[in-house]
Protein backbone atom coordinates (compact mmCIF):
# COMPACT_ATOMS: atom_id res chain seq x y z
CA UNK A 1 0.00 0.00 0.00
CA UNK A 2 1.32 3.17 -0.84
CA UNK A 3 1.40 6.25 1.91
CA UNK A 4 -2.15 7.35 2.23
CA UNK A 5 -2.83 10.56 3.78
CA UNK A 6 -6.71 11.05 4.85
CA UNK A 7 -8.39 13.49 6.28
CA UNK A 8 -12.00 13.37 8.38
CA UNK A 9 -13.68 16.33 9.20
CA UNK A 10 -16.38 17.43 11.12
CA UNK A 11 -17.45 19.58 14.17
CA UNK A 12 -16.86 18.88 17.53
CA UNK A 13 -18.75 16.31 19.18
CA UNK A 14 -19.53 14.34 16.19
CA UNK A 15 -16.73 11.79 17.03
CA UNK A 16 -14.43 12.41 14.55
CA UNK A 17 -11.42 12.15 17.06
CA UNK A 18 -12.74 8.57 17.97
CA UNK A 19 -13.33 8.07 14.44
CA UNK A 20 -9.34 8.38 13.53
CA UNK A 21 -8.24 6.48 16.97
CA UNK A 22 -10.24 3.87 15.72
CA UNK A 23 -8.51 3.78 11.87
CA UNK A 24 -5.41 4.06 13.46
CA UNK A 25 -5.95 0.94 15.66
CA UNK A 26 -7.77 -1.38 13.58
CA UNK A 27 -4.37 -0.40 11.21
CA UNK A 28 -1.93 -0.51 13.41
CA UNK A 29 -3.14 -4.27 14.41
CA UNK A 30 -3.43 -5.41 10.57
CA UNK A 31 0.21 -4.27 10.70
CA UNK A 32 0.40 -0.76 8.90
CA UNK A 33 2.47 2.08 9.96
CA UNK A 34 -0.16 4.65 11.20
CA UNK A 35 0.44 8.39 12.56
CA UNK A 36 -2.84 10.30 14.07
CA UNK A 37 -3.05 14.05 14.52
CA UNK A 38 -6.34 16.11 15.50
CA UNK A 39 -7.09 19.33 15.30
CA UNK A 40 -10.01 21.18 16.91
CA UNK A 41 -11.21 24.61 18.21
CA UNK A 42 -11.38 26.29 21.74
CA UNK A 43 -14.39 25.94 21.73
CA UNK A 44 -16.15 22.58 23.54
CA UNK A 45 -18.61 21.71 20.53
CA UNK A 46 -19.76 22.97 17.31
CA UNK A 47 -16.11 24.47 15.80
CA UNK A 48 -14.33 22.36 13.20
CA UNK A 49 -12.23 19.45 14.01
CA UNK A 50 -9.76 17.09 12.15
CA UNK A 51 -8.29 14.13 12.17
CA UNK A 52 -5.02 13.41 9.76
CA UNK A 53 -4.12 9.73 9.59
CA UNK A 54 -1.12 8.85 7.47
CA UNK A 55 -1.02 5.12 6.58
CA UNK A 56 1.48 3.28 5.08
CA UNK A 57 3.52 0.14 4.71
CA UNK A 58 6.80 2.39 5.99
CA UNK A 59 7.47 3.81 8.48
CA UNK A 60 6.44 7.18 8.37
CA UNK A 61 8.81 10.12 8.63
CA UNK A 62 5.98 12.82 8.72
CA UNK A 63 2.95 13.19 9.97
CA UNK A 64 1.81 16.60 9.06
CA UNK A 65 0.42 16.99 5.17
CA UNK A 66 -1.01 19.89 3.76
CA UNK A 67 -2.75 17.72 0.88
CA UNK A 68 -4.74 15.13 2.09
CA UNK A 69 -5.71 12.03 -0.37
CA UNK A 70 -8.61 11.67 0.80
CA UNK A 71 -10.68 14.28 2.36
CA UNK A 72 -14.77 12.53 4.41
CA UNK A 73 -16.61 16.24 5.33
CA UNK A 74 -19.47 14.96 7.92
CA UNK A 75 -20.97 18.90 8.39
CA UNK A 76 -20.93 22.04 6.66
CA UNK A 77 -18.78 23.98 8.66
CA UNK A 78 -15.84 22.01 8.07
CA UNK A 79 -16.24 21.89 4.23
CA UNK A 80 -14.04 25.27 3.02
CA UNK A 81 -11.08 23.84 5.64
CA UNK A 82 -11.18 20.06 4.10
CA UNK A 83 -11.50 20.90 0.18
CA UNK A 84 -8.81 23.82 0.76
CA UNK A 85 -6.73 21.11 2.70
CA UNK A 86 -7.39 18.41 -0.77
CA UNK A 87 -5.60 17.26 -3.08
CA UNK A 88 -5.95 18.72 -6.46
CA UNK A 89 -6.57 14.90 -7.89
CA UNK A 90 -8.03 13.29 -4.24
CA UNK A 91 -11.36 11.77 -3.59
CA UNK A 92 -13.56 13.86 -1.11
CA UNK A 93 -16.48 12.10 0.55
CA UNK A 94 -19.49 14.00 1.30
CA UNK A 95 -22.05 13.60 3.63
CA UNK A 96 -25.18 14.71 1.80
CA UNK A 97 -26.44 17.59 3.92
CA UNK A 98 -22.72 19.21 3.26
CA UNK A 99 -23.27 21.64 -0.16
CA UNK A 100 -20.52 21.61 -1.75
CA UNK A 101 -21.81 22.68 -5.40
CA UNK A 102 -19.05 25.27 -7.08
CA UNK A 103 -16.52 24.62 -4.66
CA UNK A 104 -15.11 21.65 -5.94
CA UNK A 105 -11.96 21.16 -8.02
CA UNK A 106 -12.75 19.87 -12.04
CA UNK A 107 -10.16 16.77 -11.02
CA UNK A 108 -11.60 15.68 -7.57
CA UNK A 109 -13.64 12.77 -7.69
CA UNK A 110 -16.87 13.05 -5.14
CA UNK A 111 -18.52 10.62 -3.62
CA UNK A 112 -21.96 11.99 -1.27
CA UNK A 113 -23.69 9.36 1.13
CA UNK A 114 -26.09 10.09 3.63
CA UNK A 115 -23.58 9.13 6.59
CA UNK A 116 -25.60 11.54 8.98
CA UNK A 117 -28.95 11.05 8.29
CA UNK A 118 -29.11 6.88 8.15
CA UNK A 119 -26.57 6.29 10.94
CA UNK A 120 -28.55 8.78 13.20
CA UNK A 121 -32.45 8.03 11.97
CA UNK A 122 -33.31 5.99 15.35
CA UNK A 123 -31.59 8.43 17.64
CA UNK A 124 -33.70 11.37 17.91
CA UNK A 125 -31.51 14.39 18.83
CA UNK A 126 -28.39 12.69 17.57
CA UNK A 127 -26.23 14.82 15.58
CA UNK A 128 -24.48 12.18 13.85
CA UNK A 129 -22.43 10.48 16.33
CA UNK A 130 -22.00 7.46 14.48
CA UNK A 131 -21.47 9.12 11.11
CA UNK A 132 -17.80 9.33 11.23
CA UNK A 133 -17.52 5.59 11.81
CA UNK A 134 -20.17 4.97 8.85
CA UNK A 135 -17.99 7.17 6.65
CA UNK A 136 -14.65 4.17 7.53
CA UNK A 137 -17.12 1.64 6.60
CA UNK A 138 -17.66 3.17 3.46
CA UNK A 139 -14.06 3.81 2.96
CA UNK A 140 -13.57 0.28 3.74
CA UNK A 141 -15.81 -0.49 1.02
CA UNK A 142 -14.04 2.05 -1.40
CA UNK A 143 -11.24 -0.67 -0.93
CA UNK A 144 -8.73 1.77 1.05
CA UNK A 145 -8.44 0.27 3.68
CA UNK A 146 -9.78 -3.87 4.55
CA UNK A 147 -13.05 -3.81 6.87
CA UNK A 148 -12.04 -7.01 9.12
CA UNK A 149 -9.45 -4.90 11.45
CA UNK A 150 -12.44 -2.37 11.72
CA UNK A 151 -14.57 -4.75 12.83
CA UNK A 152 -12.09 -6.15 15.18
CA UNK A 153 -10.92 -2.61 16.41
CA UNK A 154 -14.85 -1.59 17.20
CA UNK A 155 -15.74 -4.66 18.84
CA UNK A 156 -14.23 -3.54 22.60
CA UNK A 157 -15.46 -0.48 24.21
CA UNK A 158 -19.01 1.23 25.45
CA UNK A 159 -20.66 1.69 21.86
CA UNK A 160 -19.27 -1.57 20.70
CA UNK A 161 -22.42 -2.68 18.94
CA UNK A 162 -23.66 0.93 17.66
CA UNK A 163 -20.08 1.17 16.26
CA UNK A 164 -20.15 -2.28 14.58
CA UNK A 165 -23.79 -1.32 13.23
CA UNK A 166 -22.26 1.64 11.55
CA UNK A 167 -19.32 0.75 10.17
CA UNK A 168 -21.58 -2.18 8.41
CA UNK A 169 -24.07 0.45 7.43
CA UNK A 170 -21.21 2.26 5.75
CA UNK A 171 -19.59 -0.37 3.97
CA UNK A 172 -23.76 -1.15 2.49
CA UNK A 173 -23.77 2.36 0.90
CA UNK B 1 17.56 1.20 26.54
CA UNK B 2 15.57 -2.65 26.35
CA UNK B 3 12.71 -2.12 24.09
CA UNK B 4 9.93 -4.47 24.78
CA UNK B 5 6.18 -3.61 24.01
CA UNK B 6 4.65 -1.14 21.17
CA UNK B 7 1.90 1.44 22.09
CA UNK B 8 0.14 3.62 20.56
CA UNK B 9 -0.40 7.28 22.30
CA UNK B 10 0.37 10.72 21.65
CA UNK B 11 2.86 12.73 22.74
CA UNK B 12 0.88 14.08 25.81
CA UNK B 13 0.30 10.41 27.20
CA UNK B 14 3.93 9.77 26.32
CA UNK B 15 5.14 12.52 28.51
CA UNK B 16 3.23 11.33 31.26
CA UNK B 17 4.09 7.84 30.57
CA UNK B 18 8.24 8.65 30.61
CA UNK B 19 7.75 10.45 33.66
CA UNK B 20 5.74 7.89 35.42
CA UNK B 21 8.59 5.51 34.46
CA UNK B 22 11.66 7.61 35.25
CA UNK B 23 9.88 7.61 38.97
CA UNK B 24 7.52 10.86 39.57
CA UNK B 25 5.40 10.30 42.24
CA UNK B 26 4.04 13.72 42.75
CA UNK B 27 1.79 15.52 40.48
CA UNK B 28 0.70 19.28 40.67
CA UNK B 29 -0.97 21.31 38.12
CA UNK B 30 -3.64 23.30 36.77
CA UNK B 31 -5.70 22.51 33.38
CA UNK B 32 -4.92 24.14 30.40
CA UNK B 33 -5.10 23.43 26.69
CA UNK B 34 -3.40 21.96 25.14
CA UNK B 35 -1.00 20.47 27.66
CA UNK B 36 -4.57 18.92 29.78
CA UNK B 37 -4.11 15.06 28.56
CA UNK B 38 -1.19 15.35 30.87
CA UNK B 39 -2.58 16.62 33.68
CA UNK B 40 -5.69 13.91 32.95
CA UNK B 41 -3.33 10.77 32.48
CA UNK B 42 -1.48 11.53 35.52
CA UNK B 43 -4.90 12.05 37.66
CA UNK B 44 -5.80 8.44 36.36
CA UNK B 45 -2.54 7.06 37.03
CA UNK B 46 -0.46 8.30 40.35
CA UNK B 47 -2.55 7.31 42.79
CA UNK B 48 -3.07 3.98 41.29
CA UNK B 49 1.66 3.69 41.47
CA UNK B 50 1.27 5.47 44.87
CA UNK B 51 1.94 8.60 43.49
CA UNK B 52 0.11 12.18 45.01
CA UNK B 53 -1.79 13.97 42.56
CA UNK B 54 -3.09 17.66 43.53
CA UNK B 55 -5.19 20.00 41.06
CA UNK B 56 -3.91 23.36 42.64
CA UNK B 57 -6.29 26.71 42.64
CA UNK B 58 -3.64 28.01 39.60
CA UNK B 59 -0.55 27.66 38.09
CA UNK B 60 1.38 29.74 41.32
CA UNK B 61 0.35 27.24 43.67
CA UNK B 62 1.04 24.26 41.48
CA UNK B 63 4.75 24.94 40.85
CA UNK B 64 5.40 26.08 44.87
CA UNK B 65 3.95 22.75 45.48
CA UNK B 66 6.30 21.23 43.51
CA UNK B 67 8.83 22.88 45.57
CA UNK B 68 7.45 21.88 48.24
CA UNK B 69 7.19 18.12 47.51
CA UNK B 70 10.24 17.94 46.04
CA UNK B 71 12.33 18.82 49.20
CA UNK B 72 10.13 16.67 50.90
CA UNK B 73 11.44 13.73 48.79
CA UNK B 74 9.22 13.37 46.16
CA UNK B 75 10.02 13.62 42.25
CA UNK B 76 7.78 16.40 41.29
CA UNK B 77 6.30 17.61 38.05
CA UNK B 78 3.46 20.13 37.00
CA UNK B 79 2.53 20.59 33.00
CA UNK B 80 1.05 24.11 31.43
CA UNK B 81 0.97 26.12 28.63
CA UNK B 82 1.96 29.77 27.70
CA UNK B 83 -0.17 31.20 30.23
CA UNK B 84 0.28 28.99 33.02
CA UNK B 85 4.09 29.20 32.09
CA UNK B 86 4.14 32.75 32.87
CA UNK B 87 2.75 32.38 36.28
CA UNK B 88 5.00 29.55 37.44
CA UNK B 89 8.61 31.65 36.39
CA UNK B 90 8.72 33.14 39.78
CA UNK B 91 8.66 29.43 41.24
CA UNK B 92 10.61 28.33 38.80
CA UNK B 93 13.03 30.79 39.51
CA UNK B 94 12.67 30.01 43.09
CA UNK B 95 13.85 26.86 42.50
CA UNK B 96 16.55 27.52 40.62
CA UNK B 97 17.96 29.47 43.91
CA UNK B 98 16.75 26.60 46.14
CA UNK B 99 18.45 23.93 43.71
CA UNK B 100 15.04 22.04 43.92
CA UNK B 101 14.90 19.37 41.57
CA UNK B 102 11.77 19.25 39.31
CA UNK B 103 9.85 19.11 35.91
CA UNK B 104 7.84 21.54 33.93
CA UNK B 105 6.60 20.73 30.60
CA UNK B 106 5.05 23.44 28.63
CA UNK B 107 2.80 22.56 25.74
CA UNK B 108 3.33 25.29 23.75
CA UNK B 109 0.67 26.99 22.09
CA UNK B 110 -0.36 30.21 20.41
CA UNK B 111 0.39 33.16 21.68
CA UNK B 112 0.81 36.21 23.40
CA UNK B 113 -2.09 36.61 25.95
CA UNK B 114 -4.35 33.42 25.83
CA UNK B 115 -3.93 33.37 21.55
CA UNK B 116 -5.08 30.59 20.12
CA UNK B 117 -5.64 27.81 23.16
CA UNK B 118 -5.55 24.70 21.01
CA UNK B 119 -3.41 25.52 18.28
CA UNK B 120 0.32 24.84 17.87
CA UNK B 121 3.19 27.50 18.21
CA UNK B 122 6.91 27.79 19.29
CA UNK B 123 6.87 31.15 20.47
CA UNK B 124 8.14 29.88 23.90
CA UNK B 125 11.71 29.17 23.73
CA UNK B 126 13.19 32.34 24.83
CA UNK B 127 10.97 32.53 27.29
CA UNK B 128 11.67 29.00 28.97
CA UNK B 129 15.36 29.72 28.73
CA UNK B 130 15.75 33.28 30.14
CA UNK B 131 12.07 33.66 31.88
CA UNK B 132 13.05 34.10 35.30
CA UNK B 133 14.62 37.38 36.39
CA UNK B 134 18.28 37.47 37.83
CA UNK B 135 21.47 35.84 36.18
CA UNK B 136 20.64 31.88 35.79
CA UNK B 137 20.19 28.65 34.09
CA UNK B 138 18.16 25.68 33.61
CA UNK B 139 18.49 23.12 30.93
CA UNK B 140 15.47 22.93 28.43
CA UNK B 141 14.63 20.03 26.13
CA UNK B 142 12.19 19.69 23.21
CA UNK B 143 11.20 16.46 22.42
CA UNK B 144 10.49 15.97 18.62
CA UNK B 145 8.20 12.66 18.00
CA UNK B 146 6.40 11.05 20.56
CA UNK B 147 8.82 8.39 21.01
CA UNK B 148 11.13 11.30 21.82
CA UNK B 149 8.41 12.50 23.72
CA UNK B 150 8.49 9.31 26.36
CA UNK B 151 12.49 9.13 26.00
CA UNK B 152 13.49 12.67 26.59
CA UNK B 153 11.12 13.15 29.61
CA UNK B 154 12.96 10.14 31.48
CA UNK B 155 16.32 11.52 30.85
CA UNK B 156 14.63 15.42 31.73
CA UNK B 157 13.33 13.86 34.80
CA UNK B 158 16.76 12.06 35.86
CA UNK B 159 18.80 15.37 34.78
CA UNK B 160 16.94 17.52 37.45
CA UNK B 161 17.52 14.51 40.33
CA UNK B 162 21.32 14.71 38.97
CA UNK B 163 22.46 18.06 39.01
CA UNK B 164 19.58 19.11 41.59
CA UNK B 165 18.17 21.45 39.22
CA UNK B 166 14.53 22.54 37.96
CA UNK B 167 14.09 21.74 33.91
CA UNK B 168 11.90 22.69 31.73
CA UNK B 169 10.27 20.15 28.68
CA UNK B 170 9.23 22.35 25.61
CA UNK B 171 6.83 20.50 23.56
CA UNK B 172 4.24 22.04 21.63
CA UNK B 173 0.34 21.20 20.09
CA UNK B 174 1.20 19.64 17.39
CA UNK B 175 3.25 16.98 19.06
CA UNK B 176 0.47 17.03 21.73
CA UNK B 177 -1.69 15.56 19.75
CA UNK B 178 -0.04 14.19 17.48
CA UNK B 179 -0.32 9.57 18.02
CA UNK B 180 2.20 7.62 16.94
CA UNK B 181 3.99 4.28 18.15
CA UNK B 182 6.00 4.03 20.80
CA UNK B 183 8.53 1.33 21.59
CA UNK B 184 8.47 1.82 25.47
CA UNK B 185 11.54 -0.11 27.05
CA UNK B 186 10.87 -2.84 30.01
CA UNK B 187 13.05 -0.59 32.72
CA UNK B 188 14.31 2.62 32.33
CA UNK B 189 16.92 4.20 34.43
CA UNK B 190 16.14 6.26 37.11
CA UNK B 191 18.62 9.08 38.80
CA UNK B 192 17.94 9.18 42.52
CA UNK B 193 19.41 12.55 44.31
CA UNK B 194 22.82 12.60 46.64
CA UNK B 195 21.87 12.79 50.11
CA UNK B 196 24.37 14.85 52.49
CA UNK B 197 26.59 12.40 54.65
CA UNK B 198 28.10 13.74 57.54
CA UNK B 199 26.98 17.45 58.10
CA UNK B 200 27.63 18.01 54.26
CA UNK B 201 26.90 21.46 53.76
CA UNK B 202 23.26 21.89 51.61
CA UNK B 203 23.89 24.88 48.93
CA UNK B 204 27.93 24.85 48.98
CA UNK B 205 30.27 22.23 46.28
CA UNK B 206 33.65 22.16 45.84
CA UNK B 207 33.43 21.29 42.08
CA UNK B 208 30.60 23.71 40.57
CA UNK B 209 30.03 20.74 38.09
CA UNK B 210 28.92 18.53 41.25
CA UNK B 211 25.64 19.64 43.04
CA UNK B 212 25.54 19.77 46.88
CA UNK B 213 23.68 16.91 48.41
CA UNK B 214 20.12 17.72 49.33
CA UNK B 215 18.86 16.47 52.59
CA UNK B 216 15.07 15.22 53.09
CA UNK B 217 13.41 17.76 55.23
CA UNK B 218 11.93 16.20 58.27
CA UNK B 219 14.86 13.79 59.22
CA UNK B 220 17.30 15.36 61.86
CA UNK B 221 18.76 17.60 59.59
CA UNK B 222 17.84 21.39 59.80
CA UNK B 223 18.02 23.20 56.58
CA UNK B 224 18.13 26.81 55.95
CA UNK B 225 15.87 27.47 52.59
CA UNK B 226 15.63 30.45 50.87
CA UNK B 227 15.49 32.35 47.64
CA UNK B 228 17.60 35.42 48.84
CA UNK B 229 21.21 34.91 48.34
CA UNK B 230 22.82 32.21 51.10
CA UNK B 231 25.82 30.89 51.93
CA UNK B 232 26.61 27.37 51.89
CA UNK B 233 24.75 26.38 55.00
CA UNK B 234 21.36 28.47 53.69
CA UNK B 235 22.66 31.51 55.84
CA UNK B 236 21.07 34.48 54.66
CA UNK B 237 23.68 36.53 53.29
CA UNK B 238 22.01 39.62 50.91
CA UNK B 239 24.89 41.95 51.43
CA UNK B 240 27.91 40.21 50.79
CA UNK B 241 29.24 40.35 47.44
CA UNK B 242 31.67 37.63 47.61
CA UNK B 243 28.87 34.87 48.82
CA UNK B 244 26.02 36.09 45.91
CA UNK B 245 29.25 35.73 43.57
CA UNK B 246 30.25 32.43 44.50
CA UNK B 247 26.81 31.47 44.84
CA UNK B 248 25.44 32.23 41.49
CA UNK B 249 28.65 31.43 39.83
CA UNK B 250 28.08 27.73 41.00
CA UNK B 251 24.93 27.47 39.72
CA UNK B 252 25.54 28.76 36.43
CA UNK B 253 28.15 26.55 35.94
CA UNK B 254 26.42 23.74 36.90
CA UNK B 255 24.76 23.30 34.23
CA UNK B 256 27.15 25.47 32.17
CA UNK B 257 30.05 22.94 32.54
CA UNK B 258 28.06 19.98 31.68
CA UNK B 259 27.08 20.82 28.57
CA UNK B 260 28.84 18.08 27.35
CA UNK B 261 26.13 15.44 28.06
CA UNK B 262 23.58 17.71 28.48
CA UNK B 263 23.19 18.62 24.95
CA UNK B 264 21.55 16.19 22.85
CA UNK B 265 20.73 16.02 19.67
CA UNK B 266 20.45 13.80 16.67
CA UNK B 267 22.35 14.76 13.30
CA UNK B 268 21.27 13.60 9.81
CA UNK B 269 23.93 13.79 6.66
CA UNK B 270 25.83 16.69 7.99
CA UNK B 271 29.55 15.31 6.04
CA UNK B 272 27.64 16.21 2.52
CA UNK B 273 25.35 18.76 3.40
CA UNK B 274 25.23 21.28 0.62
CA UNK B 275 21.75 23.06 2.96
CA UNK B 276 21.61 22.93 6.49
CA UNK B 277 18.31 22.48 8.20
CA UNK B 278 18.85 23.18 12.30
CA UNK B 279 15.32 22.66 13.93
CA UNK B 280 13.73 21.50 17.33
CA UNK B 281 10.30 20.28 18.30
CA UNK B 282 7.70 19.34 15.29
CA UNK B 283 9.06 21.56 13.03
CA UNK B 284 11.97 18.97 13.05
CA UNK B 285 9.79 16.21 11.83
CA UNK B 286 8.97 18.22 8.78
CA UNK B 287 13.11 19.09 8.23
CA UNK B 288 13.41 15.21 8.15
CA UNK B 289 11.10 14.82 5.35
CA UNK B 290 12.15 17.85 3.61
CA UNK B 291 15.55 16.17 3.73
CA UNK B 292 14.01 12.80 1.85
CA UNK B 293 11.58 14.78 -0.67
CA UNK B 294 15.03 16.69 -1.78
CA UNK B 295 17.26 13.68 -1.53
CA UNK B 296 19.19 13.24 -5.42
CA UNK B 297 18.69 17.03 -6.42
CA UNK B 298 20.37 18.92 -2.96
CA UNK B 299 22.09 17.16 -0.02
CA UNK B 300 20.19 18.89 2.87
CA UNK B 301 22.05 17.99 6.14
CA UNK B 302 19.35 18.68 9.75
CA UNK B 303 20.20 19.42 12.62
CA UNK B 304 17.64 18.15 15.14
CA UNK B 305 18.07 19.78 19.00
CA UNK B 306 16.60 18.15 21.71
CA UNK B 307 18.31 20.10 24.12
CA UNK B 308 17.75 23.83 23.44
CA UNK B 309 19.37 24.93 26.11
CA UNK B 310 22.79 25.27 26.33
CA UNK B 311 22.82 24.49 23.21
CA UNK B 312 24.81 21.97 21.33
CA UNK B 313 26.59 24.01 18.77
CA UNK B 314 29.16 21.56 17.60
CA UNK B 315 26.69 20.19 15.20
CA UNK B 316 25.32 23.57 14.20
CA UNK B 317 29.90 24.66 13.39
CA UNK B 318 29.80 21.30 11.34
CA UNK B 319 26.77 22.40 9.43
CA UNK B 320 27.67 25.79 8.83
CA UNK B 321 31.70 24.39 7.34
CA UNK B 322 29.98 23.00 4.79
CA UNK B 323 26.43 24.29 3.72
CA UNK B 324 25.89 27.06 1.70
CA UNK B 325 23.04 28.42 4.00
CA UNK B 326 21.42 27.48 7.18
CA UNK B 327 17.68 27.21 7.15
CA UNK B 328 15.76 27.31 10.40
CA UNK B 329 12.45 26.66 10.76
CA UNK B 330 10.15 27.45 13.73
CA UNK B 331 6.44 28.21 14.68
CA UNK B 332 7.14 31.62 15.52
CA UNK B 333 8.34 34.60 14.13
CA UNK B 334 12.17 34.10 14.62
CA UNK B 335 13.77 32.73 18.06
CA UNK B 336 15.92 30.10 17.40
CA UNK B 337 17.43 32.06 14.67
CA UNK B 338 19.20 34.64 16.84
CA UNK B 339 21.39 31.35 18.32
CA UNK B 340 22.07 29.82 15.31
CA UNK B 341 23.03 33.04 14.03
CA UNK B 342 25.74 33.61 16.78
CA UNK B 343 26.63 30.52 16.66
CA UNK B 344 27.41 30.34 12.72
CA UNK B 345 29.08 33.55 12.89
CA UNK B 346 29.16 34.70 9.51
CA UNK B 347 30.40 30.98 8.44
CA UNK B 348 27.51 30.49 5.86
CA UNK B 349 23.84 32.42 5.36
CA UNK B 350 21.12 31.69 8.12
CA UNK B 351 17.80 31.78 6.44
CA UNK B 352 14.60 32.32 8.61
CA UNK B 353 11.10 30.56 7.90
CA UNK B 354 8.91 31.55 10.52
CA UNK B 355 5.44 30.51 10.42
CA UNK B 356 2.67 31.38 12.95
CA UNK B 357 -1.26 31.52 13.23
CA UNK B 358 -3.75 28.55 13.64
CA UNK B 359 -1.77 25.98 14.13
CA UNK B 360 -0.84 25.18 11.01
CA UNK B 361 2.07 22.70 10.80
CA UNK B 362 5.61 23.72 8.80
CA UNK B 363 4.87 21.50 5.70
CA UNK B 364 7.97 19.52 4.25
CA UNK B 365 6.50 21.03 0.37
CA UNK B 366 7.31 24.35 1.65
CA UNK B 367 10.59 23.84 3.17
CA UNK B 368 11.73 22.03 0.02
CA UNK B 369 10.71 24.99 -2.18
CA UNK B 370 11.96 27.30 -0.23
CA UNK B 371 15.50 25.43 -0.20
CA UNK B 372 14.92 24.93 -4.08
CA UNK B 373 14.65 28.48 -4.57
CA UNK B 374 17.14 29.73 -2.44
CA UNK B 375 19.77 26.94 -4.06
CA UNK B 376 19.40 28.24 -7.32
Amino acid sequence: MPELRLRLSGIGGQGIVFAGRLLAQALLEAGKHVTLRYAYGAEVMGTPVHSELVISSEPILCPYFEKADVAVVLHPRACAEAISGLSPTGLLVLDSGVNAQGKIPLKVRVEVRPFVALSSRDRPGDPGRLAPVAALGFLAKLGLFPLDPLLRAASTGRAAEENLEALKLGFSL
Amino acid sequence: MNHSEKKFWSGNIAVAEGALAAGVDFYAGYPITPSSEIMEHMARELPKRGGIFLQAEDEIAAIFMLIGASWADAKPMTATSGPGFSLMQEGLGIAVMTETPLLVVDVMRAGPGTGQASKAAQGDLLQARFGRHGDQILPVFAPFSVQDCFDLTVFAVNVAEKLRTPVVLLSDELLAHTWEEVAVPREVERVERRRPRNMEPPFGSEDPRIPPPMPRLGEGFGVLMTGSTHDPWGFRRTSDPGTHRDLVTRLWEKIWRNRDWLCRYQAFGLEKAGVGIVAYGSAARSALATRTLLSGKIDVGVVVLQTVWPLPEEPILKLAERARFILVPELSLGQLIFDVERIVAGRCQVLGFGKIGGGVPIYPEELAEKIAEEWR
